[in-house]
């Protein structure tokens, strides 16, 4: 599949696509090669997936990692209680060791999980190895396998190889460093923060009914809070959950009051509300550059829909 | 393309070997080399496996495809990617420079002219660090000592332990095969302990150089006890040390030059470990890592971002120790600005100056991850 269409795919599913980006896929694609997607919080590492899977038109199997995470919860687990209760049904029918073995060991005993689901498709499979960094480094050694060969190694039943082989994509948010054997496996692109102009074709891309200036205001706010040294910087996704508010608020532009009505949406933690209370006179005209907007608006209230206001009493 | 990836192996010091090689080749097949873009994006995500690759594969791309061609005026010519590394890095470490020299924050009571000369914010030059051999045997069995002693909590990973808290069905039916599917022998699951990483941050400042063989030296005997352990210096800028001190054969002598304003220079902490927090996140993890600064806490930085870096690191770490080398005076209290600051978030305290103190640093303890 061609870059254009990767593109085009993504777009129709309000996803924008940089060239760095699509290139990337297209190369994971041609190449069958992981890719691993590393950058901040909120930029859209997993929703690519999720859009990869719908431009294809196939199945999205998600792999979510965490601190404990293990084979038993991620390759394959046998069904435990159904093979005691077999072993104990069968105790006297007369079959050998040999051949109840191979019976408790079959693959009607055998519960898959995401990866090993993802090795057996008949169709390649979009795999999400989502936060990597959150599992262990047990978890990558045992990764690597799978990952090099598109193979799993059952004791049991052998070796169980990938009729297609799935398009994976891991993603990190680099709270922990991932080693260098699990990178060498991977393409590897950073996703960093879009640049103004994107973000805006972001926000209209999602939101197609936002105005146009709106959606530029709140570009221009989320770069200056970029810029903030944040405990969580705000990423896209608190972009669209804020754009998505103010549409919802019938908001057309930004202002203070605004501003202090849906501050939960992009900062989320209390000790950044205070760090941005003190840059008041450094965001203040960021809000006051959008022409007819007031730092601090008359008292009116926000019924009715665009552009029409009903004063209050 | 293998030229390229030889000078990119060799000149950058980027992991690129055959297999990046032969999917470099394929890479450009597939995109083709019409387009300049897609051709040194295609290169990128194959040839870095990490962000820091991303500025040197930038620089040795342009001086390899886009060199200028012979007989024109170098001096004009601006690759795109040319700039030093770290010149883009944050705000807080990029503040002004200016000498700014906090009398009032010295411990001890010294001339003006020798404050300003030990405490000013201005970079500097000193002789090249050596990690004295005298004492190291001790200060690798304090390192091993160290290492063991932490404890920092229990995985939440399910491991085969002997008297672990859980059943182990799977392991127990495993077993249970080679005596007739009765289960005589009981497997078990249980939390194992913690693995320890461990972050040294080195003030490499005017005010330290006293201290700097033996600091140095912890570094070098954690470094090599462990690979789980990360080293950093500081002064006005930061540096990572740790692939010196491990390919170090022995202890000796490395060149100043791979330190530059890491050593010997002025007095930044807070933006020298704000730099840190920001830069290497994924070295700290507030489940299993010890981070240990090691400086006498004489900032002539900007107020408030020693704390704003402490209150960081210390959210990302499990245990965080301060090691100041005057702690161990009689009648030491911690009033400079830069202590108070740094204290609220510091869980010891330790005077250490000795492989003895550095092996005692941690003593056996159950810290809550976080």
């Amino acid at each position: 599949m061609t870059q254009e269409r990767l593109r085009e795919g993504f777009a129709g599913h309000g996803y924008v696509a940089g060239d760095d980006f699509a290139t990337a896929l297209e190369l994971m694609l041609a190449l069958q090669k992981p890719l691993l997607i590393e950058g901040p919080a909120g930029v859209g590492k997993t929703e690519s997936a999720k859009v990869l899977a719908d431009v294809l038109e196939t199945r999205l199997i998600r792999l979510q990692c965490y601190e404990g995470l293990d084979a038993a919860s991620a390759l394959y687990e046998w069904n435990y209680p159904k093979q005691l209760l077999r072993i104990r049904l069968t105790e006297n029918d007369g079959s050998s060791p040999e051949a109840r073995e191979a019976q408790i060991f079959g693959e009607s005993f055998l519960l898959r999980r995401p990866l090993l689901e993802a090795i057996v498709q008949d169709r390649a499979p979009v795999l999400l190895i989502d936060e990597i960094d959150r599992a262990d480094e047990a978890f990558e050694a045992f990764l690597l396998e799978v990952l090099g060969e598109f193979q799993v190694t059952v004791p049991e039943l052998g070796t169980i190889r990938a009729k297609e082989r799935p398009a994976v994509i891991l993603t990190s948010n680099r709270s922990r460093e991932l080693s260098d054997a699990l990178r060498r496996r991977c393409l590897y692109l950073w996703l960093d923060y879009p640049p103004h102009a994107r973000e805006v074709e972001i926000i209209r891309a999602r939101l197609p009914a936002i105005d146009q200036r709106l959606a530029a205001q709140i570009a221009t706010f989320m770069t200056f809070l970029r810029d903030q040294p944040f405990e969580k910087v705000p990423g896209v996704a608190e972009s669209l959950d804020w754009a998505t508010a103010l549409v919802r608020l019938h908001r057309e532009a930004l202002d203070e009051r605004t501003l202090e009505q849906t501050l939960g949406c992009i900062l989320k933690v209390r000790e950044d509300w205070t760090m941005l209370a003190a840059q008041r006179d450094r965001y203040l005209p960021l809000l006051q550059d959008a022409g007819n907007v007031r730092a601090n608006p008359r008292e009116e209230s926000d019924y009715g829909l665009g552009s029409v206001r009903a004063r209050r009493g | 393309m293998l030229r390229f990836c030889a000078y990119l192996r060799g000149e950058y010091g980027l992991g690129v070997g055959h297999a990046e090689a032969h999917d470099a080749l394929r890479a450009v097949e597939s995109v083709g080399i019409c387009d300049s873009t897609r051709f040194r994006c295609a290169l990128r995500l194959v040839c870095c496996s990490k962000r820091g690759d991303i500025e040197p594969f930038e620089r040795a791309f342009d001086a390899f495809f886009l060199a200028p061609p012979r007989g024109l005026p170098q001096s004009e010519y601006a690759p795109k990617h040319s700039r030093p590394q770290g010149e883009a890095e944050e705000d807080d470490a990029t503040e002004a420079r200016r000498p700014r020299i906090d009398a009032g924050a010295a411990d001890d009571a010294t001339t003006w002219e020798t404050l300003l000369a030990k405490y000013s914010a201005a970079a500097g030059s000193a002789p090249p660090p050596s990690i004295p051999d005298e004492g190291l045997p001790a200060m690798l069995s304090a390192a091993s000592r160290l290492i063991a002693a932490v404890r920092l909590g229990r995985s939440r990973r399910w491991r085969p332990l002997a008297r672990g808290q859980r059943f182990d069905l799977r392991r127990t039916l495993r077993a249970s095969l080679h005596t007739g599917g009765d289960p005589v022998v009981l497997r078990r699951l249980g939390h194992p302990l913690r693995n320890p990483r461990f972050v040294v941050l080195i003030d490499g400042s005017r005010s330290m150089t006293e201290h700097g063989g033996l600091m140095l030296q912890f570094a070098y005997a954690l470094c090599r006890r462990t690979t789980r352990a990360s080293a950093f210096v500081f002064s006005t800028d930061l540096r990572q040390i740790t692939r010196t001190l491990r390919s170090s054969a022995r202890a000796g002598v490395w060149p100043l030059d791979e330190l530059g304003e890491a050593w010997g220079g002025g007095t930044r902490i807070g933006a020298s470990l704000l730099q840190f927090a920001r830069r290497f996140p994924a070295r700290m993890s507030p489940d299993d890592t010890a981070t240990i600064v090691i400086s006498d806490g004489l900032d002539t930085g900007e107020a408030g971002s020693l704390e704003r870096a402490m209150r960081e690191i210390a959210r990302r770490s499990a245990v965080v120790v301060w090691v100041n080398p005057h702690a161990s005076r009689e009648g030491f209290r911690p009033e400079s600005r830069g202590m108070r600051a740094a204290l609220p978030y510091v869980d010891v305290l330790s005077g250490a100056d000795s492989a003895r103190a550095f092996g005692e640093l941690l003593a056996p303890r159950e810290a809550e991850p976080g």
